[in-house]
């Protein structure tokens, strides 16, 4: 018996169906799909996490040696007639942080202007500031505080506001404890 | 699929992370102190406790609040003549060395850190996730 049109396309379809379901060409590319997203994912975390050590390295290296140029180099001469501390040694500073830091990170530019007790200096994602703290004339000591910041941000993921700021700081005695009722002047030598 | 394994991840990033920073600030304010210890500190005095000034600016600058225990001297006799030298392989706390021996003086630190780990159930961290380190600074020496 012959069967109607309407009867013969659903056969069809059905037959149609079952090849599909017993199909296994494209097999490589539906798997493909399914993993690919994540091997792509994993390949780029790894890209961005050794970009992420490569450049926080530099930053914690550069802010050590800053540090300890501070350290060895940075004085505070003592008078009786200044009444405030101010930073003399940002251009310093920031010439000891762009020898280590530079690359990978940006190099500073020379910062101008009056010195002051806080100093900061900021280029692409990298800011370095310095301050001088305590108290002039008081027994704990001039202290050189220098703080590196990297805010960070996965490479094409900028804009996704993915990133975040990694800081390190560290601080370098200027004046020590025999320092007591005199005022202080920061010097760079 | 891809979502489940890339989550976990990123979320063991941001862990990994937080504690690798948190470990390069404390090794960053021991090395600060050792500069301290090496510019200032004097033999068998020592720098005698005044370095917390150190730690005080550190933790006003930093993210992370960094525990410290005033330093303490140590003691090391080294052997030898004619520029071989013997140095034990371990610090101690007597200061009394044979004669003939030069004693070296050394400041040691010892600094912590708890870190807030953004995803501690996830991956059972503990949570603060507690870091230490130890560094001591030869700071003289002395023949006996």
């Amino acid at each position: 018996m012959r069967e109607s049109g309407c009867t013969g396309r659903l056969l069809s379809v059905r037959l149609a169906l079952r090849r599909l379901a017993a199909a296994e060409q494209g097999g490589a590319a539906v798997e493909f799909g399914i993993c690919g997203p994540a091997l792509f994912g994993f390949i780029f975390a790894i890209v961005n996490l050794g970009l992420l050590g490569f450049q926080f390295g530099a930053l914690v290296h550069a802010v050590q040696a800053t540090g300890r140029w501070a350290a060895v180099q940075a004085t505070a001469s003592v008078v009786n007639s200044q009444t405030s501390i101010t930073e003399p040694c940002l251009g310093s500073d920031v010439s000891e942080f762009n020898a280590l830091a530079d690359p990978p990170l940006t190099a500073m530019s020379q910062p101008t202007g009056t010195a002051a007790a806080t100093g900061s200096q900021t280029t692409g994602n990298v800011t370095l500031t310095v301050s001088w703290t305590g108290t002039a004339g008081s027994a704990n000591g001039i202290y050189d505080t220098f703080t590196g910041v990297l805010n960070w941000q996965p490479i094409g993921l900028a804009g996704f506001g993915l990133g975040f700021p990694m800081k390190i700081s560290t601080a370098a005695s200027t004046v020590g404890s025999s320092v007591s009722g005199v005022t202080v002047n920061a010097s760079c030598s | 699929m891809a979502t489940f394994l890339l989550l976990p991840l990123m979320a063991l990033c941001g862990d990994f992370i937080c504690v690798i920073n948190a470990r390069a600030q404390l090794n960053t304010a021991l090395q600060a102190l050792i500069y301290y210890a090496w510019t200032t500190g004097s033999g068998a005095s020592g720098t005698q406790g005044n370095e917390s000034g150190i730690i005080s600016a550190i933790n006003g600058a930093s993210d992370f609040q960094i525990g410290y225990t005033p330093g303490t001297l140590k003691y090391s006799c080294v052997t030898g003549s004619n520029g071989t030298y013997t140095v034990p392989a371990s610090l101690s706390t007597s200061s009394t060395c044979a004669t003939g021996n030069t004693l070296f003086y050394y400041e040691q630190y010892t600094l912590t850190t708890n870190v807030h780990v953004p995803f501690p159930a996830l991956f059972h961290f503990t949570n603060p996730f507690p870091l230490s380190v130890t560094g001591a600074a030869l700071i003289g020496h002395s023949s006996t």
